[in-house]
């Protein structure tokens, strides 16, 4: 499923059949295990087998890219240009990886990813704008 | 500005001059009881004119403390004489549940002056008639209850008069009120009135106090249980949606109400805060507050971490997501937060603060005897009533006009067309061609120079006065009166033939010496409508003032929290959003709701282009904007949250006989239904078998009934004074067992977004995405 119901969207936020949001809080990116021992599908099972692979042995750079990210214009340059801010602090990034985050600056994701701003409309005639700020953190929010 | 209290209601010297003026007219008090008393008689329905003072007058003891000066002419331009006095004000506990600013002339009566027709009148004879005759002018009576621990509740009363020595010279009386679960605060601060040049009345809400009184009621709406504390969050609430409410603070700063509010929101690869400010105004639309907030742009952060935003990057997909994020941390509950909290929440909250001191006033009619013991001349209450006119915020200020009670009989009143060349006879009401006998005012001349002329004897005096709704005879009296005609231009614009009047009242003394008004009302080629009024002349008279009446809730909050709340959405809003978008329709959506939001309307109006530009997005924001902006602030809001109230009815009521021309030692001879209440109270039984209990005093009778149903009753009253002056007057009267009401409450934060998102929804633009309506 996909946010404004748009089937080309990230699932930033998977809902059960009771519409309450999981809460995948593994420092890995793989949902936490639930009481029967079941784990619900983290962001990484969304990726092709050999994509998966890829990005596990990416992830073995968790530590180095969370200190990293600690500087906020590093941060800002991941938001950027992922692939150049990787590569700058020395992680060799896979070759699939890199071929699709090369190809996929063109599509309006990292790389392209604008905070544009959006206007509400309130019930006393006045609009209200809001541009979001996104900031890319270490494992898990910020600070982290 | 209030020095510590809960709130200060201040009145100015202009109110005071209204205030005294009625009870100074009422039943003739001042010309006939007490000029009777310094042995003086003047013609009668002779007018006067009061003037007050704040300023400390010369020559009175260092030890006396807020001291009113008070100087009235007798008679036209002071033609019979004058009265000078000074005394201290004070307020009076009469019992547990009740207090009453009074001028109190018995023990802090420190200058007492007259003179009749240019004679001085012996400083003694004043002294004694003022002191020992009159004794106390009850000017402001106020429920105050001493055991009050409820917020809402008057606890005690004070009164300080500011008498400001600088060259501004912003005099005023303060009445320093302290409610329930507070303390008294520093009366001797106040050195200047907050009150604009020429107010009449206004009153100060503390911000503490109203953080006292809105708190509980805000954690309650939110489901805090205790987390919202004097105006702040002092921990998170969850919100719907597994949004957590993170800050909740209500301040004041420069001079406005501030409203701060942030929540967040985690969830898969991210974790979202948005947080936002309003600032509140207050206007008085109709006697009625409301609360105007603007909203500030919301602030959101989402944090990602990296290997969420690498695999969206993977994948193409972050920038809807992100819109989804934005729109259920922003859109579906920061937005309805603030707007819940500032529009809902705050209006209602200081709406029922300002009506909580207002309502105390206005319903004020203290059930026990206000007769001041040992005193020959029972002066009558003061009988006005304040009136929002408007609002500021620093605390919260509310100005209101004071207006007395007309509690002269009224002898003749009316609206009538005159035509051109015709007379009316204001005192029988009669119209007539050409010369009437007993006539007073005849319509000469043609088109736009035609004149109010008197005859017969009748005046006219021009006033600045315009509200005859509010008229009082007093009123009209200092204003010179002469027997010039009134040219209709001096009343209004002609203009293309038609007219357009100002409304300003114009005095009238009748040839039969009553005192009157008119107001030109309209006018065309054929004839000149007025409404008039003619009050009763110093002749004995009487009327009977007094009904069952419902307990007023001043504080409409009380209880208000329920899930039986009843939303009715504002047609209004709903109009302008339809209105304004379709003027975008090239074709419409065939899935629209049977139900839709005012979001969802607009959505059926969002053509495909519209939804793929900037230009059109915006555009459709715009004019919803435009549209909504161009409505009264009271129908810029959702819709109205209101409860049906059924009360049990108050089974007491209080009949006051008002009179006219019944002059010293004037006693009252009441009945029920024929049945004579004999002794100063008792318990009688109707012919229908109704017990009424009855408590009498001066000339009016409290009765209490017993009784489930419906019934009417008629009371009469008979009063006659020393001098076997008498008059009579009979009045039926309804007893209703129950009282039901619609109040207007502050709902659940749950229910109020429930109504938001369903009736107005979330209607948002961006230019990635287009309009998002939802």
């Amino acid at each position: 499923m996909c946010c404004n119901g748009d089937p080309d969207d990230f699932d930033f936020e998977r809902v059960d059949h009771s519409g309450r949001s999981e809460k995948p809080e593994s420092p890995t990116g793989a949902a936490q295990s639930d009481a029967a021992g079941e784990s619900a599908p983290s962001v990484v099972d969304s990726l092709a087998p050999h994509l998966r692979a890829e990005f596990e042995e990416l992830r073995r750079h968790d530590e180095t890219i969370t200190a990293a990210l600690r500087d906020d214009d590093f941060a800002q340059r991941m938001l950027d240009d992922p692939l150049a801010a990787l590569t700058e602090v020395g992680i060799e990034v896979p070759p699939i990886i890199k071929r699709q985050l090369k190809r996929s600056s063109g599509r309006g994701a990292p790389g392209m990813l604008q905070a544009t701003p959006q206007s509400y409309l309130l019930p006393n005639g006045q609009v209200v704008t809001t541009t979001p700020r996104i900031r890319i953190t270490g494992v898990r929010g910020r600070g982290a | 500005m209030t020095h510590g209290y809960d709130a200060v209601l201040e009145i100015s010297e202009a109110a005071y001059q209204k205030i005294l003026s009625a009870i100074f007219d009422t039943a003739d008090f001042l010309m006939d009881q007490v000029l009777s008393s310094l042995n003086v008689q003047v013609p009668p329905g002779s007018g006067f004119d009061v003037s007050v003072s704040f300023d400390r007058p010369a020559g009175i003891p260092a030890n006396a403390t807020d001291v009113i000066d008070v100087h009235v002419t007798l008679g036209a331009n002071g033609s019979i004489g004058a009265l000078h006095f000074a005394a201290g004000l004070a307020v009076i506990r009469l019992d547990n549940k009740t207090e009453i600013l009074t001028i109190d002339l018995r023990n802090k009566l420190w200058i007492a002056e007259a003179s009749i027709f240019g004679i001085a009148v012996p400083a003694d004879t004043v002294r004694h008639t003022l002191a020992d005759d009159v004794g106390v002018l009850y000017v402001l009576p106020l429920p105050a209850d001493q055991d009050a621990t409820a917020p809402e509740a008057i606890k005690e009363i004070d009164v300080k008069l500011i008498d400001d020595t600088s060259p501004q010279d912003r005099d005023a009386s303060a009445v320093l009120l302290t409610f329930g679960g507070g303390s008294a605060g520093n009366r001797d601060a106040f050195g200047q009135s907050f009150l604009s040049p020429g107010g009449d009345a206004g009153m100060v809400i503390s911000m503490a106090w109203l953080c006292r009184t809105v708190s509980p009621l805000i954690d309650q709406a939110l489901g805090g249980t205790g987390a919202f504390q004097n105006c702040q969050l002092t921990r998170h609430i969850g919100l719907p949606d597994d949004v957590t409410l993170t800050d909740l603070t209500v301040t004041l700063a420069s001079g406005a109400l501030k409203v701060h509010a942030a929540v967040s929101k985690s969830g898969t690869c991210y974790d979202a805060t948005g947080t936002v400010d309003a600032s509140i105004a207050i206007s008085v639309q109709n006697g009625v507050l409301k609360v105007d907030p603007t909203v500030g742009n919301p602030v959101t952060d989402v944090d990602i971490p990296w290997y969420c935003y690498v695999v969206a990057g993977l994948l193409g997909a972050v920038t809807g997501g992100l819109f989804g994020i934005i729109g259920a941390v922003v859109g579906s509950i920061l937005l309805p937060t603030i707007m819940y909290v500032t529009e809902n929440v705050m209006e209602t909250a200081v709406n029922s603060a300002a009506a909580a001191v207002a309502n105390a006033i206005n319903n004020a009619a203290p059930a026990i005897d206000l007769a001041v013991p040992d005193v020959k001349l029972h002066a009558p209450v003061g009988d006005i009533s304040f009136q929002f006119s408007d609002a500021f915020i620093d605390d919260v200020q509310v100005d209101s006009r004071v207006v007395p009670a007309d509690t002269i009989p009224v002898h003749t009143s009316g609206v009538v067309t005159v035509p051109n060349g015709y007379t009316i006879d204001f005192d029988s009401g009669h119209i007539g061609h050409g010369e009437v006998p007993s006539g007073d005012l005849t319509v000469r001349g043609s088109g736009a120079a035609r004149k109010l002329a008197p005859v017969c004897g009748a005046a006219f005096a021009r006033t600045p006065l315009f509200a005859f709704g509010e008229l009082y005879r007093a009123a009209i009296y200092p204003h010179h009166y002469s027997t010039a005609s009134v040219p209709l231009t001096a009343l209004g614009i002609p203009l293309f033939g038609l007219f357009i009047p100002d409304f300003q009242i114009v005095g009238v003394r009748t040839n039969e010496n009553r005192w009157g008004a008119l107001q030109v009302i309209a006018a065309d080629s054929a004839g000149i409508t007025l409404r008039y009024r003619v009050w009763e002349k110093f002749t004995p008279s009487v009327r009977i003032v007094g009904h069952f009446s419902c307990r007023e809730d001043a504080f409409s909050l009380v209880g208000s929290l329920s899930v039986d709340t009843l939303f009715t959405a504002s047609a209004a809003l709903e109009q302008a959003v339809k209105a304004s978008v379709g003027e975008l329709v090239m074709a419409r959506s065939p899935e629209v709701p049977t139900a839709p939001s005012i979001a969802q309307l607009a959505a059926t109006h969002v053509t495909a282009d519209m939804t793929a530009t900037t230009a059109s997005a915006g555009k459709l924001l715009a004019h919803a904007s435009a549209a909504i902006k161009a409505l009264e602030p009271a129908d810029r809001r959702i819709g109205a949250f209101t409860r049906v109230i059924t009360q049990k009815r108050v089974p007491y009521a209080r009949f006051d006989a008002r009179t006219s021309g019944i002059g010293v030692g004037a006693h009252a001879r009441w009945e029920i239904d024929g049945i004579e209440l004999v002794g100063q109270n008792g318990t009688i039984t109707t012919p229908t078998g109704t017990h009424v209990h009855f408590d009498k005093w001066g000339l009016s009778v409290a009765v209490t009934v017993e009784s489930s149903v419906a019934f009417d009753m008629q009371i009469a009253v008979t009063v006659a004074d020393d001098r076997v002056r008498t008059a009579s007057a009979r009045q039926c009267v309804h007893f209703e067992p129950t009282c039901v009401r619609r109040v207007t409450v502050i709902p659940p934060f749950d229910l109020y977004r429930q109504k938001y998102l369903e009736t107005f929804g979330t209607i948002s633009a961006s230019a990635a995405v287009g309009p998002v309506i939802r």
